[in-house]
């Protein structure tokens, strides 16, 4: 239930973050959630990965549907990928990887305030 | 511990992401490229507009409304002259802003600023071939005029008004590429932008490679080689014609000597290919009894195309047609009383001169017996990446050193001073600004006299019933051969002692023979009563179409159409049936009686489709080489005979000792290389059909015409495009060269037009509307060009952008 919470707050907040600020907001997005939303380590870096490579993912998908792919062919070309679908997957995958370490970062952050286990009996 | 674990994360987060930020190499800065909502993917637009229009909108004065029609043509409707021209910056910004930059950029010398290292070599002999130094001469110029520096100001507030209101988001997909931004718009760079036509036009001489082969042939056999004129020759100005002018005395030197000393190398050179066609038909042979005037500029076919069409409606102002990103008003175009269009009048304006120093420190050179003190200018070149470079450029009263120990002159040690018109003062923007509103004749000469290079033929057409040209350009009064060889820069009587006045350069109008033209030919027969010299003058495409328009009457815009899209290879009617006449046909092979039968049925048409042109082409270009292996001995420049002298040479002078070899045993004869080069020439159309097997055997696939894009990147680039045409063809379309701008204008009232070009009106690798016209060149059509004085009579209009100054 975390997992699902931690991705729906990160994608949503890297979504409006992307439309005022640079690229790396997403990162932010992941840290502050990551430090948020307790989890395990797997648990913190897949919600990150996941929100953002989805989000990269469905947003890229859109402009190469909504544009004919004709830029998307072109950059692909460009760095000698076979097509535009290609790329869209990679963009994705930038996406997932910043967006899953920032999160698991945030995870570490957090832990670095934990009081021990002993003196967590409410938690 | 837990503190380890966290700053391991923490590093390797922080380092993907700085990682993803950084270019490398050629690697763009991966996770702001990618980005889906800022990156690359913002500027996918295929046919939508994401013209956003700033907040701040104090750069005009009062509302101009801007409309773009299908073909993104837009239509600017303003109140006051500076506004009109502040929209256009600002118009030609929002679609051609990289493009626009990158060119000022290259003109200045400063590609280093971008791309590093591989782009200093250029950058310095840019600097060292003065278009810096010539550009801000220029802005100084434009300055002393108010009218025009008001209009160049407002253009430039437009420019700006765009690039300042540009989040990364926004910008042009090349910045993101390369990973920088655009600065600043000032007048330096549309100074820069014409400084880059110029040399572009006028920056190719032959003078060093001329040097070398004076000393390597002696004087007899290189006139023999590369005689000033040739035989047949149709000029831009129809010979006959008188001229009414007492001529400004001229005073050749009693003793001359060229210094036969020359660079080893040379800097990169412009393509001497660039030329182009126009003319104009008088009402007495066209079928609406008014004139109609034509122009296509040959150029480098690249994306974003170099022209950006554009219609400007102002005060005085209703003009249409081809304009420069970067520059002011239309270049070549139409209003509603006259059109005019520009071909590059060939003419020699650059002489070198050979200095000699006091010392090596350079301070003083002398001349007349006299030292004279040199002026040193440190020029700062900033490289991405890598450590500032400096170089030391001296100056000349003739103009700068391009050439000395620092730079392509390493074994000689000699220095070679540059005199070049376009470094001169001058005000090229006001002709423009004037031709844009021009009613009549005498206005248009009147607009003329302001422009001084690169010297260019302006044809002219009027609704008045005029057709005129001028052959119009600064050009030195000279001695004859004055300026053919590198010059001895320590004597005066080696400088140009002036200009020819401007009311004495050639021109002409109405002519008895009903139409005026131009193909970069010799200006002028040989009764002009000033020396004038160039290479490579054209000697085909010019009787082609004088040959024409002699001929047809009733002349139609569908005429004119198809004169010029014509294949005829007037070339290969010339050669081609004595060099068939020589081979041996009894040991053919089977693909070379093929390629026999294909040339001996050819009717010299270079369509897309022939598969005679292949194998002409480069038979003939394996037989140039072959028979002029002299002039390729070592790396040193040089040039080859042309061809006309090529030609005549082949016909008449089969036992000259240039004809054998070098290279081999035996000796060869006319026949004997004719036989040997057409072997040569069906094996390498032959291997060609190999490698290329899936595609047609055709003469487009074969010259495979591409648009380049101007960053040299295939992929935002076209290729293998459909046309017929070659060098020396009317149709000029080569390669990677021809009509990167075709215009025809019929001057009745109101006036009508079409136009089409290689490219499209976006600058935008990721728009419909980045090569949409391509196919349309291709095929020889062309759009009709709306330019209502009144914005409700436009058609089709697909967006309109309103730019007010109260909007807040």
């Amino acid at each position: 239930m975390k997992f699902l919470i931690r991705l729906i707050i990160i994608g949503v907040a890297s979504h409006f973050a992307l439309m005022h600020f640079p690229w790396w907001s997403i990162a932010l997005c992941g840290f502050i959630a990551g430090a948020l939303l307790n989890g395990s380590h797997a648990n913190s870096f897949f919600s990150g990965f996941v929100a953002v490579g989805a989000l990269w993912l469905v947003k890229a998908f859109m402009v190469n549907t909504n544009s004919e792919g004709i830029l998307s062919a072109k950059i692909a070309q460009l760095i000698g990928l076979e097509s535009g679908v290609m790329l869209v997957l990679i963009t994705a995958l930038i996406g997932a990887m910043v967006g899953g370490f920032a999160t698991l970062s945030g995870l570490h952050f957090r832990k670095l305030f934990e009081r021990k286990k002993s003196s967590n009996l409410y938690k | 511990m837990k503190f380890i674990r966290f700053l391991f994360t923490f590093i390797l987060t922080v380092a993907l992401i700085v990682g993803l930020n950084e270019k490398w190499g050629d690697i763009p800065p991966l996770g702001k490229f990618f980005d889906p909502y800022n990156g690359f993917w913002a500027n996918a637009e295929n046919k939508d507009l994401n013209f956003t229009t700033p907040t701040d909108l104090s750069f005009v004065s009062q509302p101009v409304s801007i409309y773009y029609d299908s073909l993104l043509l837009p239509h600017i409707y303003a109140n006051t002259s500076e506004d009109l021209y502040a929209a256009q910056g600002f118009v030609t910004a929002q679609n051609r802003l990289w493009q626009m930059e990158f060119q000022t950029m290259a003109s200045a010398g400063r590609v280093s600023e971008i791309i590093g290292k591989q782009g200093l070599n250029f950058d310095r002999y840019q600097r060292r071939n003065g278009l810096l130094y010539g550009a801000e001469k220029a802005v100084k110029e434009m300055e002393k005029d108010e009218e025009i520096s008001a209009l160049v100001n407002a253009y430039t507030s437009g420019v700006n008004a765009y690039i300042d209101n540009l989040t990364y988001k926004d910008l042009p997909l090349e910045y993101k590429l390369l990973d920088y931004r655009p600065e600043e718009w000032s007048p330096l760079k549309t100074a820069l932008l014409l400084k880059y036509m110029a040399n572009n036009l006028a920056g190719r001489d032959y003078d060093i490679e001329n040097t070398k082969l004076l000393k390597l042939l002696g004087k007899e056999r290189f006139n023999f080689f590369f005689p000033d004129r040739y035989e047949n020759m149709d000029p831009v100005i129809p010979a006959g014609t008188e001229w009414d002018f007492t001529p400004e005395p001229v005073n050749r030197p009693d003793s001359i000597s060229f210094p036969l000393v020359f660079p080893e190398k040379e800097g990169p050179q412009p393509n001497a290919a660039n030329g182009s066609n126009n003319w104009a038909i008088a009402g007495s042979k066209t079928n609406t009894g008014k004139p109609i005037l034509a122009n296509d500029p040959h150029l480098g076919l690249n994306l974003p195309s170099i022209w950006y069409v554009m219609h400007l409606n102002g005060p005085n102002t209703n003009v249409m047609g081809a304009t420069l990103p970067g520059a002011l008003g239309v270049i070549s175009g139409f209003n509603d009383n006259i059109s005019w269009g520009v071909t590059n009048a060939t003419r020699d304006v650059r002489d070198w001169y050979y200095i000699e120093f006091k010392d090596k420190d350079k301070n003083e050179y002398r001349f007349d017996g006299k030292w004279l003190k040199t002026q040193k200018v440190v020029q700062t070149f900033k490289i991405r990446g890598a450590k500032d470079f400096k170089d030391t450029i001296y100056y000349t009263h003739h103009g700068p050193i391009v050439y000395d120990e620092k730079y392509n002159s390493e074994n000689a040690k000699a220095n070679f001073a540059l005199r070049w018109t376009a470094l001169d003062p001058s005000n090229e923007q006001r002709t423009f600004i004037e031709l844009n509103k021009a009613h009549n004749y005498n206005d248009y000469v009147s607009a003329l006299s302001h422009f001084q290079s690169p010297a260019q033929n302006f044809v002219f057409a009027s609704t008045d019933g005029d057709i005129a040209l001028w052959v119009n350009g600064k050009f030195p009064l000279r001695w004859e051969e004055q300026g053919k060889f590198i010059m001895d820069g320590r004597r005066s009587d080696m400088d140009w002692a002036g200009f020819i006045p401007h009311e004495q350069n050639a021109h002409i109008k109405n002519p008895e023979r009903g139409f005026v033209s131009s193909a970069n030919q010799v200006p002028v027969d040989s009764t002009y009563p000033y020396y004038h010299y160039d290479t490579y003058y054209e000697h085909y495409r010019n009787r082609r179409i004088n040959n024409q328009l002699s001929t047809l009457q009733n002349i139609t815009i569908e005429d004119v159409k198809r004169l010029q899209n014509d294949n005829y290879n007037v070339m290969a009617f010339e050669i081609l049936p004595a060099m068939l006449d020589s081979l041996d046909r009894a040991s053919m092979s089977e693909p070379e009686k093929q390629a026999f039968n294909l040339l001996k049925n050819w009717n010299y048409i270079h369509s897309a489709e022939t598969k005679a042109a292949p194998y002409f082409e480069v038979w003939w270009s394996k037989m140039y080489n072959m028979l002029w292996d002299e002039f390729d001995k070592d790396d040193t420049p040089s040039r080859k005979p042309e061809w006309p002298v090529t030609v005549a040479f082949l016909k008449k002078h089969w036992d000259d000792s240039y004809v054998d070899v070098q290279d081999t045993e035996k000796r060869e004869t006319i026949t004997s290389l004719y036989n040997s080069t057409f072997t040569a020439a069906v094996d390498s159309v032959e291997n060609w059909k190999k490698e290329n097997e899936a595609r047609e055997f055709s003469w487009a696939n074969f010259k495979n015409t591409t648009l380049l894009h101007l960053a040299r990147l295939q992929a935002f680039s076209t290729d293998n495009i459909q046309i017929g045409g070659g060098r020396h063809i009317v149709n000029a379309t080569s390669g990677r060269h021809g009509a990167s701008w075709r215009m025809i204008v019929s001057m009745e009232t109101p006036v009508k037009a079409y136009a089409v070009y290689p490219g499209g009106q976006s600058g935008n690798p990721g728009s419909y509307y980045y090569d949409n016209l391509v196919e349309a060149w291709s095929n020889g059509e062309y759009y009709v060009l709306q330019h209502p004085d009144e914005a409700s009579q436009l058609k089709g209009i697909i967006s309109k952008q309103e730019l007010s100054p109260n909007q807040e």
